[in-house]
């Protein structure tokens, strides 16, 4: 599973629960018990706590992999429990009340995978419901989450930047007129002609978030079983999902949906 | 060089990529020249997407099992793999069950998943 798949999936939980619950600000990222690296959000407004790294014991998401449990602050700046090392970034995005919960793995090897965090921009507790919609959020999470290892995004190397793939494309392109076969000519014609690596991808059809949410999971692997888990709802609602899904973007095949979502720059 | 060389490519680059690398693959009746030039392009794609080479723990699967789940990972059903590599609908089926056998799979998802860590297909 790569680093943007653990990204995906942890995004399309938070987005959920805050959808569920209201909750203003979400956020969270990949952990391992030295520390987690802030990495999605939502209903940020500053970017002050993007790509923060918390390190163990420091703060409350560092408290929350110390202890393995949620740990809340109703006033962040007040309170005696935690580090105060990241002050200014807390401050400056305006969080107040704050739960930080952490995804225990399961099975071997155990420990820390992510943290995921709620926040609220005025004092008070953060709310019961909203702490048991990250923990079961948590929960599900732990189930499907590797343990942190090294990154298997690929790396960029030089020459295969969309500039080298818009060339390979028209070169394929012009030598697809010599194809004797007319559906494969065509078919290769009008995929070079459609994109413009690099250029951002062109309008696909307008998906609901839980339609997007769902094919999101469908891309990283997981079977509708596992997507009614982690999104909530049965996996009958899942597949009534999907197949809207798939009306919209006129495929008849789930990884077809998966690959026009993509390459409409509908899902990651 | 211009701006356009720089930077990573996106997820909708990627997808596009791996569509045309798994229909490049498999055209057919044209000269051996034009073949070759198409398998370099298809390699070019290929290596777009997977900078890395192979890894040894690979499933040693055929050229035309390769074929099969290249075509199978952007989405085409067997009837249209059939078509598209001018075989029965069966024979992708048997294509398809030999690479699951040997990449130890027992879906198409957690085939490609294989396919792709391992870097046999973009």
């Amino acid at each position: 599973m790569s680093g943007a798949v653990v990204r995906e999936l942890l995004k399309r939980s938070l987005q959920q629960v805050r959808r569920a619950t209201g909750l203003p600000v979400v956020f969270g990222g990949p952990a391992d018990e030295r520390g987690v690296v802030l990495s999605v959000s939502a209903g940020m407004r500053s970017g002050s706590l993007d790509g923060l790294f918390v390190a163990r014991d420091q703060g409350l998401g560092g408290r929350a992999i110390g202890t393995g449990r949620p740990v809340s602050v109703p006033d962040y700046r007040l309170s005696a429990v935690i580090s105060h090392a990241y002050d200014h970034q807390v401050g400056t995005e305006g969080l107040v009340s704050l739960v930080a919960v952490p995804v225990i793995g399961e099975g071997a090897p155990g420990g820390v995978r992510a943290v995921l965090y709620g926040a609220m921009r005025q004092r008070g507790p953060v709310g019961d419901t909203a702490v048991d919609a990250l923990t079961a959020a948590a929960r599900r999470l732990a189930t499907v989450l590797p343990p942190a290892g090294p990154s298997s995004d690929p790396a960029p190397v030089a020459g295969s930047g969309p500039g080298a793939l818009g060339a390979v494309l028209r070169e394929v392109g012009s030598l697809a007129d010599r194809i004797p076969d007319a559906a494969t000519r065509e078919l290769l014609q009008q995929m070079c002609a459609e994109h413009r690596p690099g250029a951002g991808p062109a309008d696909g059809p307008a998906l609901s978030p839980r339609e997007l949410d769902v094919l999101a999971l469908v891309a990283a692997g997981c079977g509708n079983d596992m997507i009614a888990d982690l999104l909530g709802g049965s996996a009958d609602s899942i597949k009534a999902h999907l197949r809207s899904a798939m009306r919209r973007l006129r495929v008849s095949t789930r990884l077809a949906a998966v690959s026009r979502a993509r390459s409409s720059g509908l899902i990651g | 060089m211009s701006g356009a060389d720089d930077g990573e490519l996106s997820s909708a680059d990627i997808e596009v990529a791996r569509r045309v690398y798994a229909v490049l693959r498999v055209v057919s009746g044209v000269d051996p020249d034009l073949r070759e030039r198409l398998n370099r392009l298809a390699d070019e794609l290929h290596r777009s997407v997977v900078p890395h080479p192979v890894t040894p723990s690979a499933p040693a699967l055929t050229a035309r099992e390769l074929d099969a789940v290249a075509l199978v990972a952007v989405g085409y059903k067997n009837s249209e793999i059939a078509q598209l590599m001018g075989v029965a609908p069966e024979t992708v089926k048997s294509y398809l069950r030999s690479a699951m056998n040997k990449s130890e799979t027992r879906s198409r998802h957690a085939l490609l998943a294989v396919a792709r860590r391992s870097g046999l297909i973009p």
